[in-house]
């Protein structure tokens, strides 16, 4: 019976180590080294509007890779709360400031960011990156510079964000909230 | 691991096991990584030696083991900082105001402890967020609102002990003033319940603020005398309707009648809703709730005038408005209730701002609430709605200050007297600085009406990762509070870089204020434990230190 999660990590080197400068374009995944986590889902987020060539990337590249869009509103933030508490590994299409607010949300969970890439969207590059990261070739927490481990607001704002998060150790600050008498 | 000033290595480590003792080696941080958690992203001293960073971090599950952890700091003379979920950026954030403090990171105890929906209120813990408490009442049906600020990750306890403010009415605008009962550790462990709550069994904790005895509630907002376990919060009950109207009048002068006669009608409770200020000839057309998209940059003929370096000249904007059709002031304001009380008040507001030659009223189309799904997407700001978004990291990609990518702001806040003469000084004033250091921002600052009897300036500063640049904004910062000081403008909150320099503004009687608030320090905790130097509350060893 298949899982809910997609065991897709294996011992293939990290390929998209490209570090391009410019004020448009940097990869800025950084390691080698893999980590073989299941990814538990493709996190879009909704304000971007998802070229059609990277979609169909996704689709071909993992069918069953399950995707959740990212509104950022309350309800969303719940069931957000909700899946990031079950997850081990997640990765994400964003733009820089909803990564901004899903890595703060994500680290209450345990989560940390592990990889990260910024391009333009008509930079061939980002079919690169994001076959990488949908292959599931990401490259693990340890040894990333520590400039890389959170993202920062930049001018590359307008960019769109390729990410990888996973969770180091099982302690998440937050869990659902309880009330405790009606 | 570099223990707290005046803390050996050895009680360091002594004070650590025994933390990890209480709460469980899991939620002991002392590693770089997960302490880097802990570090302000606003912070305006990134990466210079004295920015405000943790030693460690202990995250309690329980009231009992903050007791616990306080009766262990104290007996090692740990420094430690409690923070609710730790997202007050532009106001500090996750880190400390002494560095080396160790954080005591309350997200854990996110427990919604009693929420009533017939009088009105909620019992929470330090962890519970906006996000949280709205979904808990949308879960469950219940006809209240919360009233929350943008963005709504935050924690509802942590917001209120700061002096945060949401948008949607009056009494429930000013987080703190709505809070009614507090459940605090003192500095030696001791528990304490303020108002009501003292008298065990209480059946009015959340309904009778004054309690028996002064009322100390406020001892805890914006200070360092306690851990804040529980709070309860008076929430609105959700109204059935909710428009916005618009008033328009054509001359600068005019917003010295506007604002007395708005005062007059927030004074008698006929208008009750946050009201907006805008100056349509310099680009926000005033009727932001109906706009599909950001305002359009106002015209070059505008731009001009604003930017003169000479200073922005009034007058010639206003006449080059006139020739354009455009007004000089439009205030957009919240009505809630239903539909027969909305058209009420705003009958009432159009009688009395009517007395102002040229001034025009529309009244946008009454919406019946809750609002569907589909609208609430669609609707730019759900904030006067008292739904929580993150709506407010989306508006487009961030400034560049002096060549160096803007990672933040940090806020300069001083309030203003509720008046048509304060507003046009203070516009001027820091229009001035923004435009001697040309920081971004609209084109023309405007007050905001979230106090009901004073105006509020929130002007956000751009925070980048230079230490060079943003010691020239510390400069900037420094520049404004002086002159907002000569006015007699103080600063209602501020960050932790800046907690010393606002405290010194208020020196009324050689510091009477600020020397009274020290010896409250060293009665209440005499090791100085308790969130040292949190809003430039210093304990005894630390003051002298200083000085």
């Amino acid at each position: 019976m298949p899982s809910r999660r997609t065991v897709l990590a294996s011992g293939a080197a990290f390929a998209t180590v490209a570090i391009v400068h410019g004020d448009d374009a940097r990869a800025v995944t950084v390691s080698a080294e893999t980590f073989a986590r299941p990814i538990d889902a493709l996190l879009i987020d909704a304000t971007l509007a998802l070229p059609g060539q990277l979609a169909a990337l996704v689709q071909s590249r993992n069918p069953r890779l399950p995707r959740r869009t990212v509104r950022l509103d309350a309800a969303d933030c719940d069931d957000l709360g909700r899946m990031l508490g079950q997850a081990s590994a997640i990765i994400g299409i964003s733009s820089g400031a909803t990564l901004f607010c899903l890595e703060r949300m994500a680290w209450d969970h345990g989560f940390r960011l592990t990889a990260r890439s910024q391009r333009a969207t008509s930079d061939v590059a980002v079919l690169h990156d994001l076959a990488a990261l949908v292959d599931g070739n990401l490259p693990a927490s340890a040894g990333t510079p520590a400039q890389f481990r959170a993202y920062r607001p930049a001018r590359g704002d307008g960019l769109i964000h390729l990410w990888a998060m996973h969770k180091p150790a099982d302690r998440p600050l937050r869990a659902a909230v309880a009330e405790i008498s009606a | 691991m570099i223990p707290p000033p005046q803390v050996s290595v050895a009680d360091f480590a002594a004070a650590l096991t025994a933390f990890a003792r209480i709460v469980g080696d899991q939620w002991v941080f002392t590693t770089e990584a997960d302490l880097d958690l802990y570090r302000d992203s606003y912070s305006i001293m990134w990466g210079e030696a004295d920015e405000r960073t943790a030693s460690a971090a202990v995250a309690p599950d329980t009231a009992e083991q903050v007791v616990d952890l306080v009766k262990v700091a104290n007996r090692y003379r740990i420094p430690i900082y409690p923070i609710s979920t730790g997202k007050n950026l532009g106001y500090g954030g996750a880190a400390p105001a002494l560095a080396g403090s160790v954080v005591l990171d309350l997200k854990r105890m996110n427990r919604i402890v009693e929420i009533d929906e017939r009088n009105g209120y909620a019992v929470v813990e330090p962890g519970v967020s906006y996000f949280d408490l709205y979904n808990h009442i949308q879960a469950k049906g219940l006809k209240l609102w919360i009233d929350c600020p943008s963005p709504g990750w935050g924690s509802v306890m942590g917001n209120a002990l700061d002096g945060g403010v949401g948008v949607t009415m009056a009494p429930y605008r000013n987080h703190f003033e709505a809070q009614c009962g507090l459940e605090v550790v003192l500095p030696d462990g001791r528990m304490m319940r303020t108002g009501m709550g003292a008298m065990p069994g209480a059946k009015t904790w959340q309904q009778f603020k004054p309690g028996f005895g002064p009322r100390i509630d406020g001892l805890f907002k914006q200070s360092n005398y306690g851990v804040v376990t529980k709070m309860g919060i008076w929430l609105m009950p959700a109204p059935d309707a909710h428009a916005t109207g618009v008033v328009t009048v054509p001359r600068h002068r005019d917003i010295i009648p506007l604002i007395d006669i708005i005062g007059r009608l927030e004074q008698a409770k006929i208008v009750q809703g946050l009201w907006n200020l805008s100056s349509p000839i310099t680009g926000t057309p005033g009727n932001a709730a109906h706009e599909a998209g950001p305002p359009a940059p106002p015209s070059p003929t505008i731009m001009a005038i604003l930017n003169d370096p000479s200073g922005a000249d009034m007058a010639r904007l206003e006449t080059v408005g006139t020739a354009m059709g455009l007004p000089f002031w439009a205030c957009e304001f919240n009505l809630y209730g239903p539909q027969k009380l909305i058209a009420a008040q705003w009958e009432c507001m159009c009688d009395a701002m009517a007395a102002i030659p040229g001034a025009q009223f529309r009244l946008n189309p009454i919406q019946t609430l809750p609002l569907p799904v589909e609208t609430q997407r669609a609707t730019r700001d759900l904030g006067p709605f008292g739904i929580p978004t993150l709506k407010t990291f989306d508006l487009g990609p961030m400034h560049e200050f002096d060549g160096e990518d803007v990672v933040g702001h940090v806020f300069f806040s001083p309030v203003i007297p509720r008046t048509g003469e304060a507003a046009i000084a203070a516009m001027a004033a820091f229009a001035g600085i923004a435009r001697k250091y040309n920081i971004p921002g609209p084109p023309l600052p405007v007050p905001s009406s979230i106090f009901e009897r004073a105006f509020l300036f929130a002007i956000g500063l751009p925070v980048t990762r230079s230490p060079l640049v943003n010691a020239k904004i510390r400069g900037i910062f420094r520049e404004l509070v002086a002159i907002a000081t000569a006015n007699g403008w103080g600063e209602y909150r501020t960050a932790p870089a800046f907690y010393d320099m606002i405290m010194d503004t208020y020196s009324y009687n050689d510091h009477a204020l600020r020397d009274f608030l020290g010896t409250i320090k060293d009665a209440v905790d005499p090791n100085g434990i308790m969130s040292p130097g949190r809003y430039a509350i210093w304990p005894r060893h630390l003051r002298d230190h200083k000085t």
